[in-house]
Protein backbone atom coordinates (compact mmCIF):
# COMPACT_ATOMS: atom_id res chain seq x y z
CA UNK A 1 0.00 0.00 0.00
CA UNK A 2 1.14 3.26 -0.66
CA UNK A 3 1.57 5.85 2.02
CA UNK A 4 -1.20 7.85 1.49
CA UNK A 5 -3.36 5.14 2.49
CA UNK A 6 -1.09 4.00 5.20
CA UNK A 7 -1.53 7.32 6.82
CA UNK A 8 -5.23 7.84 6.79
CA UNK A 9 -5.47 4.79 7.77
CA UNK A 10 -2.80 4.83 10.85
CA UNK A 11 -4.31 7.88 12.14
CA UNK A 12 -7.87 6.18 12.15
CA UNK A 13 -6.08 3.22 13.89
CA UNK A 14 -4.99 4.83 16.34
CA UNK A 15 -8.21 7.54 17.24
CA UNK A 16 -9.59 3.84 17.72
CA UNK A 17 -7.67 2.63 20.25
CA UNK A 18 -7.48 6.16 21.77
CA UNK A 19 -11.72 6.20 21.96
CA UNK A 20 -11.62 2.82 23.59
CA UNK A 21 -9.37 3.26 25.84
CA UNK A 22 -11.18 6.26 27.35
CA UNK A 23 -13.13 4.50 29.38
CA UNK A 24 -10.57 1.92 30.73
CA UNK A 25 -9.04 4.96 32.25
CA UNK A 26 -11.96 6.87 33.65
CA UNK A 27 -14.03 4.14 35.75
CA UNK A 28 -10.91 4.17 37.50
CA UNK A 29 -10.45 7.93 37.97
CA UNK A 30 -13.86 8.80 37.85
CA UNK A 31 -14.72 9.04 42.17
CA UNK A 32 -15.53 11.96 43.61
CA UNK A 33 -16.42 13.40 47.40
CA UNK A 34 -17.37 10.48 49.82
CA UNK A 35 -16.52 7.59 47.31
CA UNK A 36 -13.01 9.02 46.76
CA UNK A 37 -12.14 9.83 49.81
CA UNK A 38 -13.55 6.41 51.05
CA UNK A 39 -11.16 4.81 48.64
CA UNK A 40 -8.06 6.77 49.45
CA UNK A 41 -8.23 6.18 52.86
CA UNK A 42 -9.58 2.28 52.57
CA UNK A 43 -12.22 2.81 55.00
CA UNK A 44 -15.52 3.66 55.32
CA UNK A 45 -16.62 5.55 58.85
CA UNK A 46 -20.25 4.58 59.52
CA UNK A 47 -21.46 6.95 62.78
CA UNK A 48 -24.00 5.22 65.18
CA UNK A 49 -25.48 5.27 68.64
CA UNK A 50 -25.05 3.64 71.53
CA UNK A 51 -28.32 3.38 72.55
CA UNK A 52 -30.79 3.32 69.72
CA UNK A 53 -32.16 0.18 70.44
CA UNK A 54 -33.54 -1.23 68.42
CA UNK A 55 -31.93 0.75 65.03
CA UNK A 56 -28.25 0.76 66.12
CA UNK A 57 -27.05 -0.10 70.22
CA UNK A 58 -24.45 -2.10 72.16
CA UNK A 59 -25.36 -5.60 72.49
CA UNK A 60 -24.37 -7.41 75.90
CA UNK A 61 -21.08 -8.18 74.13
CA UNK A 62 -20.56 -4.59 73.71
CA UNK A 63 -20.69 -5.16 70.14
CA UNK A 64 -22.49 -2.40 67.81
CA UNK A 65 -25.35 -4.03 66.11
CA UNK A 66 -28.90 -3.16 65.23
CA UNK A 67 -31.58 -2.86 62.22
CA UNK A 68 -29.64 0.11 60.96
CA UNK A 69 -26.66 -1.82 61.34
CA UNK A 70 -27.19 -4.10 58.99
CA UNK A 71 -29.16 -2.21 56.79
CA UNK A 72 -25.67 -0.76 56.41
CA UNK A 73 -23.50 -4.20 56.23
CA UNK A 74 -25.36 -4.23 53.06
CA UNK A 75 -24.84 -0.81 52.00
CA UNK A 76 -21.07 -0.86 52.92
CA UNK A 77 -20.94 -3.92 50.38
CA UNK A 78 -22.33 -1.64 47.74
CA UNK A 79 -19.75 0.61 48.23
CA UNK A 80 -16.85 -1.36 48.49
CA UNK A 81 -18.08 -2.47 45.11
CA UNK A 82 -18.37 1.32 43.62
CA UNK A 83 -14.77 1.94 44.79
CA UNK A 84 -13.15 -1.15 43.70
CA UNK A 85 -12.23 -2.50 46.84
CA UNK A 86 -11.88 -6.27 48.18
CA UNK A 87 -12.04 -5.87 51.40
CA UNK A 88 -13.16 -2.03 52.48
CA UNK A 89 -12.14 -1.77 56.25
CA UNK A 90 -15.35 -0.15 58.41
CA UNK A 91 -14.69 2.15 61.73
CA UNK A 92 -17.55 2.76 63.71
CA UNK A 93 -18.29 5.82 65.54
CA UNK A 94 -20.17 6.90 68.16
CA UNK A 95 -22.51 9.48 68.09
CA UNK A 96 -25.64 10.91 69.73
CA UNK A 97 -28.55 12.52 68.52
CA UNK A 98 -26.83 15.85 69.18
CA UNK A 99 -23.88 15.07 67.80
CA UNK A 100 -24.50 12.80 64.55
CA UNK A 101 -25.72 15.64 61.87
CA UNK A 102 -22.37 18.00 62.69
CA UNK A 103 -20.35 14.73 62.66
CA UNK A 104 -21.32 13.71 59.24
CA UNK A 105 -21.49 17.95 57.93
CA UNK A 106 -17.90 18.30 59.20
CA UNK A 107 -16.71 14.79 57.69
CA UNK A 108 -15.81 13.09 60.50
CA UNK A 109 -17.97 10.53 59.78
CA UNK A 110 -19.39 9.63 55.96
CA UNK A 111 -22.92 7.52 56.88
CA UNK A 112 -25.14 7.61 59.78
CA UNK A 113 -26.54 4.67 60.40
CA UNK A 114 -28.92 5.08 63.37
CA UNK A 115 -32.54 6.26 63.45
CA UNK A 116 -32.61 9.99 62.04
CA UNK A 117 -35.87 11.26 61.80
CA UNK A 118 -35.72 12.93 58.02
CA UNK A 119 -36.79 16.80 59.02
CA UNK A 120 -36.64 19.73 56.46
CA UNK A 121 -34.78 21.71 59.29
CA UNK A 122 -32.14 18.97 59.47
CA UNK A 123 -31.90 18.63 55.51
CA UNK A 124 -30.29 22.08 55.35
CA UNK A 125 -27.16 20.44 56.86
CA UNK A 126 -27.36 16.92 55.57
CA UNK A 127 -28.52 14.42 52.79
CA UNK A 128 -30.94 11.35 53.93
CA UNK A 129 -31.22 8.37 52.20
CA UNK A 130 -34.31 6.73 51.03
CA UNK A 131 -36.63 6.03 54.15
CA UNK A 132 -35.50 2.48 55.92
CA UNK A 133 -38.24 2.44 58.11
CA UNK A 134 -41.67 4.30 59.05
CA UNK A 135 -42.26 5.13 62.90
CA UNK A 136 -44.90 6.69 64.39
CA UNK A 137 -45.90 7.70 68.39
CA UNK A 138 -48.09 5.59 70.62
CA UNK A 139 -49.08 6.53 74.66
CA UNK A 140 -47.69 4.11 77.19
CA UNK A 141 -50.47 4.31 80.10
CA UNK A 142 -50.75 1.84 83.15
CA UNK A 143 -53.11 -0.66 82.62
CA UNK A 144 -55.28 0.58 85.65
CA UNK A 145 -55.53 3.78 83.63
CA UNK A 146 -58.84 5.75 81.70
CA UNK A 147 -56.65 7.14 79.29
CA UNK A 148 -57.59 5.14 75.77
CA UNK A 149 -56.18 8.07 73.09
CA UNK A 150 -55.54 10.63 72.68
CA UNK A 151 -58.36 12.38 72.71
CA UNK A 152 -58.51 11.45 76.73
CA UNK A 153 -55.27 13.54 77.43
CA UNK A 154 -57.47 16.93 78.63
CA UNK A 155 -55.83 18.36 81.96
CA UNK A 156 -53.69 15.10 82.12
CA UNK A 157 -49.71 15.38 83.11
CA UNK A 158 -47.83 13.79 79.86
CA UNK A 159 -44.49 12.32 80.06
CA UNK A 160 -41.50 12.72 76.98
CA UNK A 161 -38.58 12.77 76.15
CA UNK A 162 -36.70 15.39 75.54
CA UNK A 163 -36.40 16.63 72.01
CA UNK A 164 -38.45 13.92 70.43
CA UNK A 165 -41.21 13.99 67.80
CA UNK A 166 -43.60 13.59 70.55
CA UNK A 167 -41.81 16.27 72.53
CA UNK A 168 -42.28 18.68 70.08
CA UNK A 169 -46.02 17.56 68.92
CA UNK A 170 -46.86 18.44 72.52
CA UNK A 171 -44.82 21.77 72.23
CA UNK A 172 -46.47 22.59 69.20
CA UNK A 173 -49.70 22.27 70.70
CA UNK A 174 -49.23 23.89 73.82
CA UNK A 175 -47.98 26.65 71.84
CA UNK A 176 -50.71 27.18 69.58
CA UNK A 177 -53.38 26.61 72.82
CA UNK A 178 -54.97 23.60 71.51
CA UNK A 179 -54.91 21.44 74.24
CA UNK A 180 -54.34 21.45 78.01
CA UNK A 181 -51.64 19.68 79.22
CA UNK A 182 -49.31 19.64 82.07
CA UNK A 183 -45.85 18.36 79.84
CA UNK A 184 -42.77 16.73 81.82
CA UNK A 185 -39.56 16.61 79.91
CA UNK A 186 -37.14 13.98 80.79
CA UNK A 187 -34.11 12.87 79.54
CA UNK A 188 -34.72 8.82 79.05
CA UNK A 189 -37.18 6.55 77.69
CA UNK A 190 -36.63 4.68 81.05
CA UNK A 191 -37.27 7.51 83.54
CA UNK A 192 -40.04 8.46 81.51
CA UNK A 193 -41.38 5.15 82.09
CA UNK A 194 -40.67 5.77 86.02
CA UNK A 195 -42.77 8.63 85.86
CA UNK A 196 -45.44 6.71 85.07
CA UNK A 197 -45.33 3.68 87.00
CA UNK A 198 -44.61 6.18 90.08
CA UNK A 199 -47.57 8.27 89.43
CA UNK A 200 -45.82 11.31 88.30
CA UNK A 201 -47.26 11.35 84.58
CA UNK A 202 -50.50 9.75 83.54
CA UNK A 203 -49.01 8.83 79.91
CA UNK A 204 -46.36 8.78 78.51
CA UNK A 205 -45.82 9.60 74.77
CA UNK A 206 -43.25 8.30 72.42
CA UNK A 207 -42.25 6.98 69.33
CA UNK A 208 -43.38 3.49 69.13
CA UNK A 209 -40.30 1.42 68.40
CA UNK A 210 -37.41 2.85 71.12
CA UNK A 211 -41.07 2.61 73.24
CA UNK A 212 -41.60 -1.50 72.27
CA UNK A 213 -37.69 -2.18 73.11
CA UNK A 214 -37.72 -0.61 76.91
CA UNK A 215 -40.72 -1.86 77.76
CA UNK A 216 -39.70 -5.76 76.82
CA UNK A 217 -36.96 -5.25 79.08
CA UNK A 218 -38.97 -3.22 81.62
CA UNK A 219 -39.70 -5.07 85.10
CA UNK A 220 -43.06 -3.22 85.40
CA UNK A 221 -43.83 -4.50 81.39
CA UNK A 222 -47.17 -6.93 83.28
CA UNK A 223 -48.75 -3.24 84.55
CA UNK A 224 -47.79 -0.90 81.43
CA UNK A 225 -49.62 -0.87 77.87
CA UNK A 226 -49.27 1.10 74.78
CA UNK A 227 -52.37 3.03 73.22
CA UNK A 228 -53.37 5.51 71.25
CA UNK A 229 -53.82 6.17 67.44
CA UNK A 230 -50.39 5.98 65.51
CA UNK A 231 -49.12 9.67 65.45
CA UNK A 232 -47.51 11.44 62.77
CA UNK A 233 -44.80 9.57 60.84
CA UNK A 234 -41.30 9.56 60.82
CA UNK A 235 -39.13 8.51 58.00
CA UNK A 236 -36.37 6.93 59.70
CA UNK A 237 -32.91 7.35 57.15
CA UNK A 238 -29.23 7.30 56.84
CA UNK A 239 -27.39 10.38 56.57
CA UNK A 240 -24.92 11.52 54.45
CA UNK A 241 -23.16 14.14 53.38
CA UNK A 242 -24.92 17.26 51.15
CA UNK A 243 -23.44 17.53 47.33
CA UNK A 244 -22.50 14.38 47.14
CA UNK A 245 -25.04 12.48 44.63
CA UNK A 246 -22.68 9.59 43.81
CA UNK A 247 -22.37 8.31 47.25
CA UNK A 248 -25.93 8.87 47.82
CA UNK A 249 -27.06 6.57 44.87
CA UNK A 250 -24.98 3.78 45.75
CA UNK A 251 -26.47 4.15 49.14
CA UNK A 252 -30.29 4.07 47.68
CA UNK A 253 -29.36 1.90 45.17
CA UNK A 254 -27.96 -0.62 47.98
CA UNK A 255 -31.67 0.23 49.94
CA UNK A 256 -33.60 -0.04 46.70
CA UNK A 257 -32.05 -3.92 45.92
CA UNK A 258 -33.12 -4.30 49.69
CA UNK A 259 -36.18 -3.64 49.02
CA UNK A 260 -36.43 -5.26 45.70
CA UNK A 261 -35.17 -8.88 46.60
CA UNK A 262 -37.32 -8.69 50.23
CA UNK A 263 -34.67 -9.01 52.35
CA UNK A 264 -34.97 -4.94 53.82
CA UNK A 265 -38.68 -6.69 55.28
CA UNK A 266 -36.44 -9.91 56.54
CA UNK A 267 -34.52 -7.40 58.66
CA UNK A 268 -37.66 -5.28 59.68
CA UNK A 269 -39.11 -8.93 60.39
CA UNK A 270 -36.10 -9.99 62.93
CA UNK A 271 -35.69 -6.66 64.46
CA UNK A 272 -39.28 -5.24 65.40
CA UNK A 273 -41.12 -8.58 65.01
CA UNK A 274 -39.64 -9.11 68.69
CA UNK A 275 -41.00 -5.69 69.12
CA UNK A 276 -44.81 -6.47 68.64
CA UNK A 277 -44.52 -4.24 65.36
CA UNK A 278 -44.94 -5.09 61.86
CA UNK A 279 -45.61 -2.59 59.05
CA UNK A 280 -48.72 -2.98 57.50
CA UNK A 281 -49.67 -4.12 53.74
CA UNK A 282 -49.95 0.07 52.74
CA UNK A 283 -46.34 0.62 54.07
CA UNK A 284 -44.91 -2.47 52.75
CA UNK A 285 -46.25 -0.95 49.32
CA UNK A 286 -45.21 2.57 50.56
CA UNK A 287 -41.05 0.80 50.10
CA UNK A 288 -41.98 -0.37 47.41
CA UNK A 289 -43.06 2.11 45.39
CA UNK A 290 -40.18 4.48 46.85
CA UNK A 291 -37.38 1.90 45.76
CA UNK A 292 -35.79 3.16 42.73
CA UNK A 293 -36.02 0.36 40.04
CA UNK A 294 -32.55 -1.45 39.93
CA UNK A 295 -33.05 -2.68 36.56
CA UNK B 1 -12.85 16.18 53.03
CA UNK B 2 -16.03 18.78 52.25
CA UNK B 3 -16.48 20.26 55.43
CA UNK B 4 -20.73 20.92 55.07
CA UNK B 5 -21.76 22.59 58.16
CA UNK B 6 -23.88 25.24 57.13
CA UNK B 7 -23.61 28.45 59.85
CA UNK B 8 -27.06 30.00 60.47
CA UNK B 9 -26.31 32.54 63.93
CA UNK B 10 -29.63 34.10 62.68
CA UNK B 11 -32.04 30.82 64.15
CA UNK B 12 -30.85 32.18 66.87
CA UNK B 13 -32.68 35.55 67.05
CA UNK B 14 -35.78 33.71 65.24
CA UNK B 15 -38.88 33.10 67.49
CA UNK B 16 -39.19 31.13 68.90
CA UNK B 17 -35.78 29.87 70.04
CA UNK B 18 -34.53 33.77 71.33
CA UNK B 19 -38.06 33.53 73.79
CA UNK B 20 -36.61 30.45 74.80
CA UNK B 21 -33.00 31.01 75.35
CA UNK B 22 -34.15 34.19 77.25
CA UNK B 23 -36.21 31.98 79.20
CA UNK B 24 -33.50 29.26 79.74
CA UNK B 25 -31.46 31.57 80.93
CA UNK B 26 -34.04 32.97 83.42
CA UNK B 27 -34.90 29.29 85.17
CA UNK B 28 -30.96 28.95 85.18
CA UNK B 29 -30.58 32.35 86.82
CA UNK B 30 -33.67 31.84 89.42
CA UNK B 31 -32.19 27.89 90.26
CA UNK B 32 -28.45 28.96 90.42
CA UNK B 33 -30.17 32.07 92.88
CA UNK B 34 -31.93 29.29 95.01
CA UNK B 35 -29.32 26.76 95.20
CA UNK B 36 -27.26 29.05 96.77
CA UNK B 37 -29.42 30.27 99.21
CA UNK B 38 -29.89 27.05 100.43
CA UNK B 39 -26.50 25.52 100.16
CA UNK B 40 -25.09 28.94 102.22
CA UNK B 41 -27.88 28.52 104.97
CA UNK B 42 -27.41 24.67 105.19
CA UNK B 43 -23.39 24.53 104.58
CA UNK B 44 -23.06 27.20 107.26
CA UNK B 45 -24.77 25.12 109.93
CA UNK B 46 -22.90 22.22 109.25
CA UNK B 47 -19.63 23.42 108.83
CA UNK B 48 -20.07 25.49 112.26
CA UNK B 49 -21.39 22.39 113.84
CA UNK B 50 -18.31 20.23 112.69
CA UNK B 51 -15.87 22.53 114.90
CA UNK B 52 -18.22 21.86 118.35
CA UNK B 53 -16.80 20.33 120.99
CA UNK B 54 -19.68 17.58 121.14
CA UNK B 55 -18.59 14.72 119.52
CA UNK B 56 -21.44 13.22 117.90
CA UNK B 57 -22.53 16.80 116.84
CA UNK B 58 -19.37 16.94 114.59
CA UNK B 59 -19.54 13.19 114.08
CA UNK B 60 -23.20 13.49 112.51
CA UNK B 61 -21.49 16.62 110.68
CA UNK B 62 -18.86 15.05 109.08
CA UNK B 63 -21.08 12.21 108.18
CA UNK B 64 -23.50 14.69 106.36
CA UNK B 65 -20.73 16.31 104.36
CA UNK B 66 -19.20 12.57 103.38
CA UNK B 67 -22.39 11.52 102.15
CA UNK B 68 -23.45 14.38 99.90
CA UNK B 69 -20.23 15.25 98.72
CA UNK B 70 -18.95 11.77 97.08
CA UNK B 71 -22.78 10.88 95.49
CA UNK B 72 -22.44 12.42 92.06
CA UNK B 73 -25.03 15.18 91.75
CA UNK B 74 -26.91 13.12 88.76
CA UNK B 75 -27.49 10.67 90.84
CA UNK B 76 -28.78 12.97 94.15
CA UNK B 77 -30.99 14.53 91.89
CA UNK B 78 -32.84 11.38 90.62
CA UNK B 79 -32.86 10.13 94.21
CA UNK B 80 -35.02 13.02 95.04
CA UNK B 81 -37.64 12.84 92.51
CA UNK B 82 -37.66 9.73 91.88
CA UNK B 83 -37.31 7.81 95.17
CA UNK B 84 -37.72 10.26 97.82
CA UNK B 85 -41.40 10.62 96.92
CA UNK B 86 -42.37 7.20 96.80
CA UNK B 87 -40.98 7.11 100.82
CA UNK B 88 -43.44 9.15 102.00
CA UNK B 89 -46.88 9.34 103.21
CA UNK B 90 -48.79 8.76 100.20
CA UNK B 91 -50.69 11.87 100.20
CA UNK B 92 -47.85 13.88 101.06
CA UNK B 93 -45.82 12.19 97.71
CA UNK B 94 -48.63 12.85 95.58
CA UNK B 95 -48.83 16.51 96.60
CA UNK B 96 -45.32 16.63 95.61
CA UNK B 97 -45.28 14.47 92.63
CA UNK B 98 -48.01 15.97 91.27
CA UNK B 99 -49.63 18.95 92.66
CA UNK B 100 -46.63 21.18 94.14
CA UNK B 101 -46.17 24.05 91.28
CA UNK B 102 -42.48 23.96 89.51
CA UNK B 103 -42.17 20.55 91.14
CA UNK B 104 -38.77 19.47 89.09
CA UNK B 105 -37.35 23.11 89.96
CA UNK B 106 -37.72 22.91 93.83
CA UNK B 107 -36.50 19.03 93.60
CA UNK B 108 -33.29 20.62 91.97
CA UNK B 109 -32.94 23.52 93.86
CA UNK B 110 -32.87 20.69 97.21
CA UNK B 111 -31.39 17.83 95.65
CA UNK B 112 -28.27 20.18 94.09
CA UNK B 113 -28.12 22.72 96.23
CA UNK B 114 -27.67 19.87 99.17
CA UNK B 115 -24.70 18.71 97.29
CA UNK B 116 -23.19 22.36 97.47
CA UNK B 117 -24.07 22.95 100.82
CA UNK B 118 -21.86 19.80 101.65
CA UNK B 119 -19.01 21.36 99.81
CA UNK B 120 -20.19 25.01 101.54
CA UNK B 121 -19.61 23.42 105.20
CA UNK B 122 -15.80 22.01 104.03
CA UNK B 123 -15.22 25.35 103.39
CA UNK B 124 -16.63 27.06 106.70
CA UNK B 125 -14.95 24.45 108.34
CA UNK B 126 -11.91 24.94 107.06
CA UNK B 127 -12.13 29.08 107.72
CA UNK B 128 -12.95 28.64 111.27
CA UNK B 129 -10.05 25.98 112.01
CA UNK B 130 -7.86 28.74 110.30
CA UNK B 131 -8.17 30.93 112.88
CA UNK B 132 -5.25 30.93 115.54
CA UNK B 133 -6.19 29.08 118.96
CA UNK B 134 -4.57 32.04 120.55
CA UNK B 135 -7.36 34.30 119.34
CA UNK B 136 -9.85 32.19 120.31
CA UNK B 137 -8.63 31.71 123.68
CA UNK B 138 -8.15 35.54 123.84
CA UNK B 139 -11.56 36.11 123.24
CA UNK B 140 -13.13 33.23 125.60
CA UNK B 141 -10.57 35.05 128.13
CA UNK B 142 -12.10 38.38 127.78
CA UNK B 143 -15.41 36.63 129.27
CA UNK B 144 -16.93 35.76 125.86
CA UNK B 145 -19.48 32.48 125.91
CA UNK B 146 -17.98 30.16 123.45
CA UNK B 147 -21.26 31.38 121.47
CA UNK B 148 -20.72 34.94 121.63
CA UNK B 149 -17.01 34.20 120.54
CA UNK B 150 -18.19 32.15 117.43
CA UNK B 151 -20.77 35.56 116.81
CA UNK B 152 -18.25 38.14 117.32
CA UNK B 153 -14.81 37.01 116.68
CA UNK B 154 -14.52 33.57 115.19
CA UNK B 155 -17.65 33.31 112.06
CA UNK B 156 -16.56 37.09 111.05
CA UNK B 157 -12.78 36.21 110.35
CA UNK B 158 -13.69 32.90 109.17
CA UNK B 159 -16.14 34.22 106.40
CA UNK B 160 -14.14 37.34 105.34
CA UNK B 161 -11.10 34.56 104.64
CA UNK B 162 -12.95 31.87 102.57
CA UNK B 163 -14.49 35.11 100.26
CA UNK B 164 -12.64 34.06 97.44
CA UNK B 165 -13.23 29.97 97.95
CA UNK B 166 -17.09 30.96 97.98
CA UNK B 167 -16.89 32.53 95.29
CA UNK B 168 -15.42 29.52 93.66
CA UNK B 169 -17.88 27.84 95.10
CA UNK B 170 -20.78 29.59 94.18
CA UNK B 171 -19.71 29.56 90.63
CA UNK B 172 -19.45 25.78 90.80
CA UNK B 173 -23.08 26.15 91.93
CA UNK B 174 -24.14 27.67 88.77
CA UNK B 175 -22.60 25.25 86.67
CA UNK B 176 -23.93 22.44 88.70
CA UNK B 177 -26.99 23.83 88.02
CA UNK B 178 -27.05 22.28 84.39
CA UNK B 179 -27.93 19.13 85.91
CA UNK B 180 -31.52 19.91 86.51
CA UNK B 181 -31.97 19.41 82.71
CA UNK B 182 -31.88 15.78 83.95
CA UNK B 183 -35.56 15.61 85.52
CA UNK B 184 -37.17 17.75 83.01
CA UNK B 185 -35.97 21.89 84.20
CA UNK B 186 -35.85 23.85 80.86
CA UNK B 187 -32.96 25.94 82.04
CA UNK B 188 -30.32 27.53 79.61
CA UNK B 189 -28.52 24.16 78.31
CA UNK B 190 -31.98 21.97 77.78
CA UNK B 191 -33.06 24.90 75.80
CA UNK B 192 -30.23 24.95 73.70
CA UNK B 193 -30.48 21.31 73.09
CA UNK B 194 -34.50 21.74 72.58
CA UNK B 195 -32.97 24.33 70.25
CA UNK B 196 -30.47 21.82 68.00
CA UNK B 197 -33.40 19.47 67.58
CA UNK B 198 -36.09 21.83 66.01
CA UNK B 199 -33.04 23.69 63.58
CA UNK B 200 -30.31 21.18 63.20
CA UNK B 201 -27.40 23.82 64.22
CA UNK B 202 -26.30 22.87 67.41
CA UNK B 203 -23.01 24.55 67.14
CA UNK B 204 -24.84 28.03 67.45
CA UNK B 205 -27.11 26.79 70.18
CA UNK B 206 -24.64 25.50 71.79
CA UNK B 207 -21.83 28.74 71.74
CA UNK B 208 -24.89 30.35 72.76
CA UNK B 209 -25.29 28.81 75.91
CA UNK B 210 -21.52 29.08 76.24
CA UNK B 211 -21.62 32.66 76.13
CA UNK B 212 -24.63 32.89 78.89
CA UNK B 213 -22.50 30.90 81.29
CA UNK B 214 -19.50 32.67 80.34
CA UNK B 215 -20.66 35.77 80.44
CA UNK B 216 -22.52 34.79 83.85
CA UNK B 217 -19.45 33.60 85.65
CA UNK B 218 -17.53 36.78 84.62
CA UNK B 219 -20.02 38.95 85.64
CA UNK B 220 -20.32 37.60 89.25
CA UNK B 221 -16.33 36.44 89.50
CA UNK B 222 -16.01 40.82 89.12
CA UNK B 223 -18.86 41.69 91.19
CA UNK B 224 -17.29 39.23 94.09
CA UNK B 225 -13.56 40.67 93.56
CA UNK B 226 -15.06 44.23 94.87
CA UNK B 227 -16.94 42.50 97.73
CA UNK B 228 -13.39 41.05 98.53
CA UNK B 229 -11.38 44.25 98.82
CA UNK B 230 -14.03 45.30 101.09
CA UNK B 231 -14.44 42.98 103.41
CA UNK B 232 -10.32 42.20 103.46
CA UNK B 233 -9.43 42.25 107.08
CA UNK B 234 -6.08 45.07 107.11
CA UNK B 235 -2.67 44.04 108.31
Amino acid sequence: MSLRVIRPLAALFALVIAVAAIPLSASAQNLTGTLAKIKQSGEIVIGHRDDGAPYAFLNMDQKITGYSIDVCDQVVKAVAAAVGSKDLKVRYVSSTAATRIPLVANGTVDLDCGNATDTFARAHQVDFSLPIFFSDSKLLVLKSSPIKGYRSLGGKTIAVVQNTTSDSYFTGLLEAKKINVHLIRLTSIPEAMLAVTTGRADAFAGDVVPLGAQLLKSPDRSKLHIVGSPQGSNPICLMTRQNDSAFRLVVNGAISKMIGDGELFKLQDKWFGPLGIKLDAATRRAFIDEAIPME
Amino acid sequence: MAHTYNWNWSVLFQHPYLGWLISGAEVSLALAACMWVLAFTLGSLVGVASTLPNRYVRALAAAYVEVLRNIPPIVQIFVWYFVVPQLLPPALGMYVKRDLPHSAFWTAVVGLGLFISARVAEHVRAGIEAIPRSLVQASLATGLSAAQSYRHVRLPIAYRNIVPVLTSEFLICFKVSAIALTIGVMEMTAQSRQVEFYTAHGIEAFTAATLFYLVFSAIFSVGTTFAERAMRIRG
